[in-house]
């Protein structure tokens, strides 16, 4: 019984340590001072109607969703189509291809940043809409490839070769029977797509301009320049629409997989 | 109209081995084949040739004298049962069914109608708003035969569709295949290693080993004349007797044996099966066209309205009678006895061993 008290306790502490930083950002936003002081001595939402008043914040906003929603649609077909290659082709250097479609995950952010940077710099890409898409879209394949590759492994192929003696196309059987079944996995593919390019630092910082930034961007440059609570309200959003995107996504799939 | 198909030179080879090696066969309209054989024996790579599941390496495959060899499988129109039913898990069964009239493009109402008579013919009842995962093994496989027939496609392929299933529900949907062909007329090609499964529902049956077919006729040809002895021993039971075989007959247990027939200069195998071998008491004389052998029980096996003897020959290999309830002998474990049966009802076969290693 003791044991289990310790257990607890511990557990708990755990809990708070990796979820602390995140929510302390919470109250700050709430503050009523210009400064980043926790706890706040007083509350008033001035900072999120200042958030919401800047044009620069709100561009910066504008540009992220844009960017990020553009990326999922780009990520999540590359990926499930690399994921269907990854799993079914019969040819050598196969997993040298699906090394090389992780290595993002694997390469220090700043060395894959340099080298997109350089790119970019040649090709006229620095501070565009295309060039972040691009930047943003290998970062985030690696998240689409591995659940869809999971989910296609799991999928009996015998299905496939059923709509065939049915009449289907191969492209036919692909959107009516295998899509469908591998489609949790697409899903949570592109939530984690989007999510990616959302949060995205890094490689955004180095391809960034005056003219073109994404939110997270905006927030480093705001935090360096000045203390200015408004990037705790920004933050505070971002942990709102990032974790109201998971649970949703969690309870769908949750209901799917009851439901089979 | 039924169609006909016509396999010439099948050849199907992967890289290290060939699965299907030369496999000539006509399947006449209306007719229900089954390809039998052990696993590895090439049936089901030759059924999934006609799918158009697998490529052949050579050969020519043609329904109706039209070459499909090199069609896709969506174009050829044909049915398929699968082992595992593959039903799509995320359609209803009505769903299931009307799948193959969507992509044929029939309008709404008809597909329902079809539908309902679809499932009217495998006796599927009312069942089409559940999910196959609701359904049990037998249920799923109706909805698989449902699925395969609703547009009706000139050919059925089934490929082991009792695989799956216990054996008193294996009995009675073999019947069920049996009433559904006789109701459609399609002609139906049958995969399956199981030999009775075979005998039951089968016009003809192609006997497969090592990729190639080593004999093709109706059950009874093949059960009373066995041309191989592979064949002789999948498809029933039988004792084996091997000797070397000359003008006279054929050397077995310090005995020669009359033989049907003969094959010159070889060793070979005389096949009784079990229904064939009389036991008598021993010393019992072998009257004139028949051959006589002394043995022991060893065994005895109660079936009800039959027993199995089993029993061993003077040089220790087994033999086996069979004996009709009413016509039972004497005989109990340990007796010596007589075995006798009538040259003309046991089959006189080139021997080869490996028709051993393959059934074993």
């Amino acid at each position: 019984m003791r044991a289990r008290g310790l257990l607890w306790a511990f557990c708990t502490l755990i809990g708070v340590w990796l979820v602390a930083p995140a929510l302390i950002v919470v109250p700050l936003s709430f503050t009523d001072k210009p400064s980043l002081k926790f706890p706040p001595d007083g509350y008033s939402t001035r900072w999120y109607a200042n958030f919401f008043g800047d044009p620069a914040w709100m561009s910066a906003l504008g540009t992220s969703v844009q960017v990020a929603l553009l990326v999922t649609v780009v990520a999540t077909v590359l990926g499930t189509a690399a994921a269907l290659g990854l799993t079914r082709a019969k040819i050598r250097g196969l997993a040298l291809a699906q090394g090389s479609m992780l290595a993002p995950m694997i390469v220090p952010g700043v060395v894959l940043a340099i080298g997109t940077y350089a790119v970019f710099l040649k090709l006229q890409l620095v501070g565009t809409l295309a060039g972040f898409v691009m930047a943003h879209t290998v970062l985030a394949l690696p998240f689409v490839i591995i659940p869809v590759t999971a989910s296609l492994r799991g999928f009996d192929r015998r299905l496939e070769d059923a709509a065939a003696s049915l009449g289907a196309s191969r492209w036919t059987a692909f959107r009516s029977v295998t899509l469908p079944l591998v489609a949790p996995g697409v899903a949570s593919g592109a939530l984690f797509a989007f999510v990616t390019s959302f949060d995205e630092v890094v490689v955004s910082l180095f391809i960034q301009s005056p003219y073109l930034q994404t939110l997270p961007v905006k927030m480093y440059a705001s935090v360096t320049r000045e203390t200015d609570p408004t990037i705790a309200a920004a933050a505070t959003m971002i942990i709102v629409l990032t974790t109201t995107l998971v649970l949703v996504a969690t309870f769908f799939v949750a209901r799917r997989t009851r439901a089979k | 109209m039924p169609s006909s198909i016509q396999l010439t030179g099948l050849t199907k080879t992967y890289a290290d081995f060939v699965a299907v090696d030369d496999v000539s066969l006509a399947i006449e309209p209306g007719e229900f084949m089954t390809l039998l054989g052990p696993s590895g024996s090439g049936k089901t790579t030759t059924l999934n040739i006609i799918a158009g599941f697998v490529r052949q390496t050579s050969g020519e495959l043609t329904v109706d004298g039209a070459s499909i060899g090199a069609t896709p499988p969506h174009k050829r129109d044909m049915g398929m049962v699968f082992q595992h039913y593959a039903l799509f898990p995320h359609m209803t069964v009505a769903e299931n069914i009307a799948y193959p009239l969507k992509q044929r493009k029939v309008p709404k109402a008809r597909r329902a109608e079809l539908v309902a008579a679809a499932m009217e013919t495998v006796h599927l009842g009312d069942f089409g708003h559940r999910y196959p995962r609701e359904l049990s093994g037998g249920q799923q496989q109706r909805v698989a035969v449902a699925r395969a027939i609703v547009y009706n496609p000139r050919v059925l392929l089934m490929d082991e569709p009792l695989g799956a299933l216990d054996k008193k529900l294996r009995d009675w949907l073999q019947l069920e295949i049996k009433r559904i062909h006789a109701e459609l007329g399609t002609t139906f090609v049958y995969v399956t290693h199981d030999q009775d499964e075979a005998l039951v529902l089968s016009d003809r049956i192609a006997v497969f080993n090592k990729g190639r077919i080593e004999q093709v006729g109706p059950a009874a040809e093949l059960y009373e004349r066995p041309r191989t002895l592979f064949v002789a021993k999948f498809l029933g039971e039988s004792t084996v007797l091997r000797g070397p075989v000359d003008g006279q007959g054929l050397g077995a247990c310090a005995r020669l044996l009359r033989v049907p027939g003969s094959i010159e200069g070889r060793d070979g195998a005389l096949v009784v099966r079990p229904e064939r071998l009389a036991v008598r008491k021993q010393g019992h004389e072998a009257e004139s066209g028949w051959n006589a052998l002394p043995a022991t029980v060893t065994g005895e096996i109660y079936l009800g309205s039959s027993r199995k003897l089993e029993l061993k020959l003077p040089d220790g290999s087994p033999a086996l009678a069979r004996e009709q309830a009413g016509g039972l002998s004497e005989a109990r474990v340990g007796d010596e006895v007589t075995l006798t049966w009538r040259v003309a009802d046991s089959v006189l076969l080139p021997d080869e061993s490996d028709a051993e290693a393959v059934l074993t």
